[in-house]
């Protein structure tokens, strides 16, 4: 079981227009629908890159990695989420003799 | 309680080291004591006995007494279960947001 949620979508854009989608708050508006949630970006190498930090009410923060890859058709964004400050992995290995 | 509000105790509870090497140690032998912690790890009793209450407090632990007074502590069946729905709740958010970004994008780009 991995340590961390990752998804990925390939847009017919450029990287750079989806790049534009995800580091302004106009771009996020038209496809996050997360208005309570709180983004810091960490950091910015434009496109391939993108680190963010955000959380929901009480949550932990969770950091948001983003990778933005031209491909043949357009760009292939690969989005990871980290579990809040804790190794996933180990706890589920350590647990499964309990869930056994 | 909502997964949310047992989120941050419970991870933040795994997050030292020492406490992770206890739950280890719950695994292994099914149960442990302040006593039986204290032969192998190289902190005081008191020290052990405040992790303790760190993670039965997050939920994670079951504390009985036994013969001679002791309190054995175990695992919680369940007990990751909030960190479990946060992953599939997270994969399926992040599912729907990609293609709102494909189609917020690709609108744009017309």
């Amino acid at each position: 079981m991995a340590s961390d949620v990752k998804r990925e979508i390939e847009v017919e854009a450029s990287p750079e227009e989806v790049f534009e989608a995800l580091v302004t708050e106009e771009g996020r508006e038209r496809w996050l629908e997360e208005p309570t949630r709180e983004i810091h970006v960490e950091s910015i190498e434009a496109p391939p890159r993108l680190v963010w930090w955000w959380a929901a009410d009480d949550a932990p923060a969770t950091r948001v990695a983003f990778e933005i890859v031209a491909v043949p058709r357009g760009t292939r964004v690969t989005v990871t989420e980290t579990a809040p400050s804790f190794p996933t992995a180990m706890l589920v290995a350590a647990f499964a003799p309990v869930f056994a | 309680m909502s997964v949310d509000d047992r989120l941050g105790p419970l991870f933040a509870a795994l997050a030292d080291p020492t406490r992770r090497e206890m739950v280890a140690a719950m695994v292994r032998d099914g149960s442990t004591s302040v006593p039986a912690l204290s032969s192998t790890l190289p902190i005081t009793r008191q020290a052990i006995a405040k992790h303790l209450t760190t993670l039965h407090d997050a939920g994670l632990l079951d504390r009985a007494p036994s013969a001679g007074r002791e309190v054995r502590y175990s695992l919680r069946a369940g007990a990751l279960d909030p960190a479990l729905a946060w992953l599939g709740e997270t994969d399926r958010a992040w599912e729907a947001r990609l293609v709102r970004l494909k189609g917020s994008v690709e609108r744009g780009v017309e």
